[in-house]
């Protein structure tokens, strides 16, 4: 049976903790795991710098949400993003069908 | 029961925490969030105020814990989320038979996820029984 592994990232990209975040994303994918990954608050920085690589990820079959509220907080657009903005619904959704959560938050 | 543990002291971080709380039970999952540290004067940001009241309302109020008993929550809950301030040292603990720090196995144990190859740790994190990332 496939695992899945949920991500939630929420802190700022000089953290680290985005870096972490993705590295964990693609080492789940080679191992053959589902990968949801939801990004709030300040996480939502770092995004736009990483567009490329998110929508590879989306394409590979993972699931992203990124949530609205903090987009129009930062100023950021789907444009900015690369895939359609999402609000806590998909955090409560994506956590809630996972085998593990990772919580960089 | 999906748990969220507030550890920040940070405002924005807080009420960011808080929003968080009430968004995991939006599935209808039973959502806890515990406040470690807690002062009385976060309360003062009417952010954190507003969704302490939404989180009363929705049946499942936030309450103030000690680590032990945040850490204990964690344990028996099915998915965790520790919000910490900006700049907090970061540790995976892996629960159960699979989860050993130094990849052995053998009940447990904790480790720096930015220390570990990737797909060793993605192993590891499925053969815990639980992982929590403090």
């Amino acid at each position: 049976m496939t695992r899945r592994l949920a991500i939630v990232v929420s802190t700022a990209p000089e953290s680290g903790d985005l870096d972490a975040a993705f590295d964990l994303a693609h080492a789940a994918r080679a191992c053959g795991a589902e990968v949801a990954m939801f990004f709030m608050s300040d996480a939502l920085a770092g995004l736009p710098a990483r567009r490329e690589e998110l929508i590879a990820l989306h394409d590979d079959g993972c699931e992203i949400g990124v949530c609205a509220a903090s987009a129009s907080a930062l100023g950021l657009t789907e444009e900015d993003i690369g895939l359609p903005l999402g609000g806590q619904d998909d955090h409560a959704s994506i956590v809630s069908r996972a085998d593990r959560v990772i919580s960089f938050t | 029961m999906l748990l969220v543990v507030v550890m920040a002291t940070d405002r924005e971080r807080v009420a960011e925490a808080l929003r968080a709380a009430i968004g995991l039970g939006l599935r209808g999952d039973p959502a806890c969030a515990l406040l470690v540290g807690w002062s009385p004067r976060l309360e003062e940001d009417p952010r954190i105020a507003r969704a302490l009241g939404t989180l009363e309302r929705l049946g499942r109020p936030a309450r103030a814990a000690t680590l032990a008993e945040a850490q204990a929550a964690a344990r028996a809950a099915r998915a965790v989320e520790v919000w910490t301030d900006p700049g907090s040292p970061r540790r995976l603990e892996l629960g159960g038979a699979g989860g050993g720090a130094g990849g052995g196995g053998g009940g447990g144990g904790s480790l720096d996820p930015r220390a570990v190859d990737s797909r060793r740790l993605v192993e590891q994190i499925f053969e815990a029984d639980a992982a929590v990332l403090w």
